[in-house]
């Protein structure tokens, strides 16, 4: 593929500074920054609630604007982390181990400068790694066929199903919901209505945007309503001349946001990697590194430092599998997936040259939208403040009314509006049960793409299922889809001593 | 595993068995290549076979955990507060085109917006009414969103 990144990037440049791109990027990071800073309504929610009104705009705007809710978000979450020990959202649930204990000390501005600091270096370091990836990677992944696809969607949910929860068992049994969900409707090979019950409103399938939605927004107010979180904000006034660590605080979060930086992007471009995955490594890390890893849950910047900077980029890293291989291997990267399918978009390792305004632009806008980031929240840092003394029970029917307002646009079918009714409830109840949702929402979207591949594949083969470990790579990715799956039934043995007692629960965290 | 555990599972299990049915009902394989009934096939009896297991194994489980403190479900205060919730989401999805969307809307948020702090009637319905017509500014003039006009037809 003959693209030089540099020159591709600069061109990128020039549509994210657009005037229409950095009016919605800066909306995009700003709305990130208030759901990150507001408990309960987390980027995933907000991102498939406010996905039906980029409808009207161009693509390119869209996905800036959603992409700055992603990561703007993860800046946001650190604030409430720090200052009431309550993560923003779930990826910033790490912060609150030493975050809080530092504010308790009085040193709350010098965390969250500390962690604004390491979110933007470590964001920038995200994208520039994001374009140096891209054009070799997408080089390899050209020469991907239907096997290999199929190969990477497996490792993709079976992925989701070991990390996605507290059980492997649960986590399995979402996945497997979310590929049968994805079946309901008219199969575009043959044409036959599959599971369709003689509805016509679901002959084209289920719509992703009512399941996301209910998913993530009608269930997620499901508990806050259950249980509204009090919210008990430090008193201490945070002038802007405290916003600074000092030289000693500085020097201890250089390496760690280095470290975390590097680990980010890494464990965001593998299957159900992401933020909250990469900020527990982090922290992890950090600790066994330690000079005094007993200090660490006591106010240690180490402990700040570091989870910031994974999270961070890791969402950069989150980007890599689905803007170069059309694969999104997490809950809010399938989401945006969904967004570029709404605007006819089909990503994958050709869309750098079929699309490189769009490809380019939104890389070029990471950079730009990291920059918002770190000004949004460390001057404005006492806005947010002040946002978390809103009553929760006046924003939950604002919420509710976005959601119907959304859901209700895409086709302006009450229909719609139930699916999104069934999906909250069914949603609810699956988080008190613990079933993870995030495995069966990336199992759904990639439902589609998994059949295809695996229709293709077998077709190119005359039905020879051997074709997907005879292909090199697509033998790798198998080899280690089957590792993902079989890790806790092996880790249960060798505990066990043999026992055949199908304990397929595991604690992840 | 728990009690609530035992009847997820049986529910997953009878919407595998249910999915697995209809599956079967379909061309698994056509001539050299994969017919419309092989993906569903194969999922759902994977759902199956896992929720089985699951279920054995919450009905076999020698260390079942307790039921948490307070029980499985939210306390009353919170039932009310998701039934109002729901209650209201199920009614607006009734009325939105029957009333359009700012007088949905409007009846809507009064509704919740009351129903989750009663002391505060008036305001929180003159809120209610703020509300809804800067949604109607915003989304259906501004950003052109295609919503239901009802009664004002």
């Amino acid at each position: 593929m003959d693209v030089f990144a540099g020159q591709a990037l600069l061109n990128g440049f020039a549509v994210a500074l657009q005037p229409e791109n950095l009016v919605f990027g800066f909306i995009g990071v700003t709305l990130g920054t208030l759901i990150g800073v507001l408990p309960g309504i987390g980027p995933a929610g907000a991102i498939a609630a406010l996905l039906p009104f980029t409808y009207g705009m161009d693509v390119t705007t869209s996905f800036i604007m959603l992409a700055g809710i992603f990561y703007g978000a993860l800046y946001g979450g650190s604030t409430t982390s720090i200052l009431i020990n309550v993560p923003g959202e779930a990826a910033s649930v790490v912060t609150t181990l030493d975050g809080y204990q530092m504010a308790r000390k009085g040193r709350a501005g010098a965390a969250l400068a500390v962690a604004a600091i390491g979110s933007w270096v470590a964001g920038t370091f995200g994208v520039i790694a994001l374009t140096l990836v891209a054009v070799p990677l997408a080089d390899v992944a050209v020469r991907f066929g239907p096997p290999e696809y199929f190969s990477l969607t497996i490792l993709g949910v079976f992925a989701a199903a070991y990390l996605g929860g507290r059980s492997v068992l649960k986590g399995l049994a979402m996945v497997v919901l979310g590929l049968l969900l994805s079946t309901v409707g008219i199969d575009i090979i043959t044409g036959g209505a599959r599971f369709s019950y003689g509805v016509q409103e679901l002959f084209g399938g289920l719509e992703l945007v009512p399941v996301l939605i209910g998913l993530f927004g009608v269930a997620e107010i499901l508990l806050l309503l259950e249980a509204p979180i009090e919210l008990d904000v430090l008193k201490a006034k945070l002038r802007l001349r405290d916003l600074w660590p000092n030289r000693q605080e500085l020097r201890a979060s250089v390496a760690p946001i280095g470290r975390g930086s590097i680990l980010g992007f890494v464990v965001g471009m593998l299957p159900s990697g992401g933020p909250l995955i990469a900020s527990f490594l982090s922290y992890a890390m950090e600790k066994k590194l330690s000079k005094h890893p007993e200090r660490f849950g006591t106010g240690e910047i180490e402990g700040v430092a570091g989870p910031e900077a994974a999270n961070n980029s890791a969402t950069a890293g989150a980007m890599v599998p689905l803007m170069i291989l059309g694969i999104p291997f997490s809950a809010i990267t399938a989401i945006m997936l969904g967004a570029l399918i709404l605007h006819g978009l089909q990503p994958s390792p050709l869309l750098m040259v079929r699309q490189p305004e769009f490809f380019w632009g939104v890389i070029a806008s990471m950079y730009i939208g990291n920059a918002i980031c770190l000004v949004l929240n460390l001057p404005l840092v006492g806005i947010w403040v002040r946002l978390l003394r809103i009553p929760i029970a006046k924003l939950i029917p604002l919420i509710l009314m976005f959601c119907v307002v959304g859901v209700y646009s895409i086709n302006a079918r009450v229909f719609d509006l139930w699916v999104m009714v069934i999906a909250g409830v069914a949603g609810y109840l699956l988080r008190r049960a613990e079933y993870p949702a995030a495995p069966l929402v990336l199992a759904f979207v990639l439902g589609r793409i998994m059949e295809n591949a695996l229709r293709q594949s077998l077709l190119i083969s005359s039905g020879d299922p051997f074709i997907f470990v005879t292909r090199p790579f697509s033998g790798v990715l198998m080899f280690a889809a089957a590792a993902v799956l079989l890790l806790p039934l092996v880790r249960l043995l060798r505990k066990r001593g043999g026992s055949l007692v199908p304990d397929l629960e595991s604690d992840v965290r | 595993m728990s009690r609530v555990d035992r009847w997820f599972s049986l529910v997953l299990l009878l919407v595998g068995g249910t999915f697995l049915s209809q599956a079967l009902q379909l061309p698994f394989w056509r001539g050299t290549s994969p017919g419309t009934g092989m993906f569903p096939t194969l999922a759902s009896l994977t759902l199956v076979v896992v929720s089985g297991v699951a279920l054995v194994r919450s009905v076999v489980a020698r260390d079942a955990r307790p039921a948490p403190k307070g029980g499985y479900w939210p306390a009353r205060s919170g039932l009310r507060s998701q039934a109002y919730g729901l209650g209201s989401l199920i009614a607006y999805a009734l009325l939105l085109e029957p009333l359009g969307f700012v007088l949905s809307t409007f009846v809507f948020l009064s509704a919740l917006l009351v129903a989750l702090e009663p002391a505060k009637k008036i305001s929180l319905i003159g809120f209610a009414g703020l509300l809804s017509a800067g949604a109607y500014l915003f989304l259906v003039v501004l950003l052109k969103m295609p919503m239901p006009v009802g009664l004002f037809r």
